[in-house]
């Protein structure tokens, strides 16, 4: 009989442990999500990219920050990369037309909460109806 | 009766330096747990920073403070692994994720294939049994290249399915409840077959029913063995996330000594609550088994 109830005690803290487990783990990805910088995605179409997307590279260079998406701990992950421009011209004063944009696939980053840095994780804002 | 106290005395002198030498450890990572991160890293960092150069300046070289009384007790280190590190918490899950398939898969082939090779009659069933338990006595180290070979074959390598079925048909079950079926009698199992029970119908309902306490020793034995596996999880795992926190335990004494502690009693609560539990199944089958622990 004592056994049984020990065995119960004991098996009630296994549960509550377990559970408490599980409620951290929901806390500390949400907090860790909410951690990241926001971004807003932008697309560049056939070679033309909106002037705001531009920034410099950590080189001083003119670039635009790709946001790529990998596997991560819990999903999808989203992390910068940065790719630098080589051959372009201004459009006029919100475009600009780079030579081999093309083969940027990736979006890439128009706006940003925070500063960001090549492979920093980020997450995408949702436009609203999305 | 004097006697009678001095061998109890001497039993004491013995037993208690052991039990507290056992218990050290535990008590150890405990009290260090309530420490902050910033005393951990002053009291064991091999480094000499602001915080811990006096010995240095005083004695002329850096010494490793031990201790079990934090300075101000605080629950930072769990604050910060329960609710700022998803990465750790994931791997606890993985622990999980490779430890309960394995457990209920032992639970369910270990007894069947222990009444086979303990029931059937066929050729070269000793010889068999031989080789299997031979397995068990290899290192888990030298079975790992034909486990990766055949993983590669299945294509499930890179997968949690590497780790759980060669752990679910480890022989070392099948070799506990087997000893136990050897003084299991006989006649029980041939009245149930005389009455029309087939095998399997003898297993399920005279055989099981009496497997309880060595099912329990078998699988507190299991959780151990796989709760801490880390050879396994190296070589068949690709991306650092998907291990266990067996094997991250050692990065986080590198990486993020102030969170260790926290995490190694975060670590070994689950398998001190299997050990707790399945305490008196483990003395009961392991001496079922005819076995010495």
């Amino acid at each position: 009989m004592k056994g049984r109830i020990f065995r119960r005690a004991v098996m009630a803290v296994g549960l509550l442990y377990f559970a408490a487990v599980a409620a951290a783990t929901v806390i500390s990805v949400e907090n860790a999500r909410a951690a990241l910088p926001e971004v807003e995605l932008a697309v560049v179409e056939d070679g033309v990219i909106d002037t705001s997307c531009l920034g410099p590279s950590s080189a001083g260079k003119l670039a635009v920050q790709t946001v790529e998406r990998e596997e991560g701990p819990w999903g999808s992950r989203y992390l910068v990369k940065e790719v630098e421009l080589v051959n372009y011209a201004r459009i006029d004063l919100t475009t600009m037309y780079v030579f081999g944009a093309t083969k940027i696939s990736a979006p890439i980053v128009k706006a940003t909460s925070d500063p960001l840095s090549d492979g920093q994780e980020v997450r995408i804002k949702q436009r609203k109806g999305s | 009766m004097a006697k009678r106290n001095v061998k109890r005395a001497a039993a004491w002198l013995f037993l208690l330096p052991a039990a507290l030498a056992a218990l050290f450890p535990i008590v150890f990572i405990l009290a260090n747990s309530f420490m902050s991160g910033e005393e951990v890293v002053s009291r064991y960092s091999a480094e000499v920073l602001e915080t811990n150069a006096g010995d240095l300046i005083s004695h002329g070289i850096h010494f490793v403070r031990f201790g079990i009384r934090p300075k101000r007790p605080t629950l930072e280190q769990y604050r910060r692994l329960l609710l700022e590190s998803p990465e750790y918490l994931r791997m606890f899950w993985n622990s999980v994720l490779i430890l309960v398939p394995v457990l209920l898969g032992q639970s369910l082939i270990a007894p069947l294939t222990a009444y086979g090779f303990e029931y059937s009659r066929f050729r070269g069933r000793e010889a068999v049994y031989f080789a299997y338990i031979v397995i068990m006595l290899m290192p888990t180290q030298l079975l790992l290249v034909p486990n990766f070979i055949v993983a590669g074959w299945l294509h499930i390598e890179n997968s949690y399915l590497a780790i759980i079925l060669p752990a679910m048909f480890h022989p070392l079950g099948v070799f506990l409840i087997r000893q136990q079926l050897k003084g299991f009698p006989r006649e029980c199992v041939e009245a149930a077959q005389l009455d029309g029970a087939g095998p399997y119908r003898a297993y399920r309902y005279v055989v099981r029913p009496n497997l309880r306490s060595v099912v329990a020793a078998m699988l507190v034995l299991l959780f151990a063995d796989n709760w801490n596996i880390v050879d396994q999880a190296v070589v068949f795992l690709d991306k650092s996330f998907e291990n266990p926190l067996s094997v991250y335990l050692g990065d986080v004494a590198v990486g993020d000594p102030g969170m260790f502690f926290a995490t190694s009693v975060f670590y070994l609560i689950p398998a001190l609550l299997v050990f707790l539990l399945g305490q008196d199944d483990l003395a009961e089958g392991i001496s079922l088994s005819n076995l010495k622990a």
